[in-house]
């Protein structure tokens, strides 16, 4: 047995020392899986101590096949997504390939948040801009792209996680980097990444 | 390839996930197509202008608050939320957060209920129930929080009086936040020491409170964990009137019923335990 799968069985059977050390190794993945979900720092840190206390209750389910980290991206995930629910009201389901192919694109939809190109590009208005990219994105299509971008799971793992599809994760994926693109399109003259 | 086969494919070129056959056909059908190729490279800027972005991360002491956290709710039964199937979503449970540690994100009617609570049962428990052990209204909160009443007892066999004196603990630390919403400024720190103590105290209490009985007395206990856990991590900020909040909320009195029954039978309770004992001790001299 592995020291994790050692410490998740002590954990299992209520030994909150094991599941301490479960939490100090994965922390700052969960924690910064949890910023690029909610964009801050006070909703971070609710989310990661949310989905380690879910993650705990949620022990008896684990099954020793299963990658420790995965499960806990997808508790993680899933907290995120109760938590919009909660706020937006909505259910944060994943369409098929097929109906997101009708759903309008970013390109489609245009840019609502673009300052001018005339604003300053210093390091903390990017930072404001990449974030607004961010919000940009719906729930799903930003699952997608942290775990992808941020987190480097490739798509198959992502799929897994969030018990979708493979080919749904692509679609996601293509569309949420066609709507950070034309977000954030005005910055391609400024830093030089205009195509001449 | 297409035009159409190579959009299906950028995302895995854009992250290096293609075979070495699909790179293969992919970049040669990117040497030949101009739109295809602009595409992609738009693509690839918008993902390096992404990796320029950071976070911010929690210091250390900010962790092992975060912990505590954690590990309180794990550790309290009562303060736990209905046990969650996960990561079996297919119920979409819809989850009851118990315990909000981060009052920076909390609605704002979120601290109207808070102090609601806080003062209703800081004011009725206190001139009702426990009027024996009054103070004054002028004393300061320091000294409420310093000097513990007489009455308090260290915890002993009788759970009736375990219970009495937590809640008498809790209304005086409430006491104490009223009263200095009047006359002083928050001493903070002192408050969610003896916050934290309680919750303690409560925690071990409420498992002691197992019969059908005492379930009111468990929910009570439980509310006012509620409340403790919320005065324990506040964080009074510019713009937070927490005070100011504390004396809106007269109106709600749903708790003040609770404890004023609770606080009535577990008074009962222990003067009942005591009788016989000193029926004993006077048999004996």
């Amino acid at each position: 047995m592995t020291d994790e799968k050692l410490l998740i069985d002590r954990a299992q059977r209520g030994d909150t020392d094991a599941f301490r050390v479960l939490v100090e190794r994965s922390r700052i993945t969960t924690y910064r899986l949890a910023y690029d979900l909610t964009g801050n720092r006070h909703d971070a840190e609710d989310l990661s101590q949310e989905a380690y206390i879910r993650a705990y209750r949620g022990l008896k389910n684990f099954r020793g096949d299963a990658k420790w980290s995965s499960w806990l991206y997808r508790i993680t995930m899933n907290t995120f997504y109760d938590h919009w629910r909660i706020k937006k009201k909505q259910p944060v389901q994943f369409e098929d390939e097929t109906e997101l192919a009708t759903m309008p694109t970013a390109a489609q939809t245009g840019n609502a948040h673009a300052p001018t190109p005339e604003r300053s590009a210093e390091a903390g208005v990017i930072q404001q801009h990449i974030d607004q990219a961010l919000e940009s994105l719906s729930p799903q299509e930003r699952s997608v792209f942290v775990l992808r971008h941020y987190h480097d799971l490739p798509l198959k793992e992502i799929a897994s996680t969030l018990e979708i599809a493979e080919g749904t994760v692509k679609a996601y994926l293509f569309r949420s980097i066609q709507r950070l693109q034309k977000e954030l399109a005005f910055y391609r003259p400024e830093l030089g990444l205009e195509e001449n | 390839m297409t035009c159409e086969q190579s959009k299906e494919i950028f995302v895995l070129a854009l992250y290096n996930e293609l075979k070495e056959s699909e790179r293969q056909a992919f970049e040669a059908h990117l040497s030949g197509c101009a739109g295809c190729r602009q595409e992609f490279a738009e693509m690839q800027e918008a993902l390096s202008l992404m990796n320029q972005r950071k976070r911010e991360e929690p210091t250390a002491g900010e962790w092992l608050d975060s912990w505590e956290n954690i590990r309180r709710a794990i550790e309290t039964p009562e303060l736990q939320t209905k046990p969650q199937d996960e990561p079996q979503r297919e119920q979409q449970i819809v989850p009851q957060r118990v315990i909000r540690w981060r009052p920076a994100s909390m609605p704002s009617w979120a601290y109207g209920i808070a102090a609601m609570l806080l003062i209703a049962v800081g004011i009725y428990a206190g001139r009702t129930w426990f009027s024996g052990h009054q103070q004054t209204s002028d004393q300061s909160s320091q000294q409420q929080l310093a000097a513990q009443p007489p009455s308090v007892a260290p915890p002993q066999d009788s759970t009736a009086e375990q219970t009495l004196a937590y809640l008498e603990r809790s209304r005086n630390l409430l006491i104490g936040l009223t009263n200095l919403a009047e006359h002083q400024s928050l001493d903070l720190a002192s408050h969610q020491r003896l916050s934290r103590t309680l919750i303690d105290q409560g925690n071990i209490l409420a498992v002691s409170l197992k019969r059908p009985e005492q379930q009111r007395t468990r929910q009570l206990i439980q509310d006012l964990q509620i409340i403790l856990m919320q005065l324990a991590n506040i964080e009074v900020k510019p713009g937070v009137p927490v005070v100011e909040l504390v004396k809106k909320g007269v109106d709600e009195k749903s708790i003040l019923l609770k404890i004023n029954v609770e606080a009535m039978r577990a008074a009962e309770q222990k003067s009942a335990n005591k009788g016989p004992q000193e029926k004993k001790q006077s048999k004996r001299s």
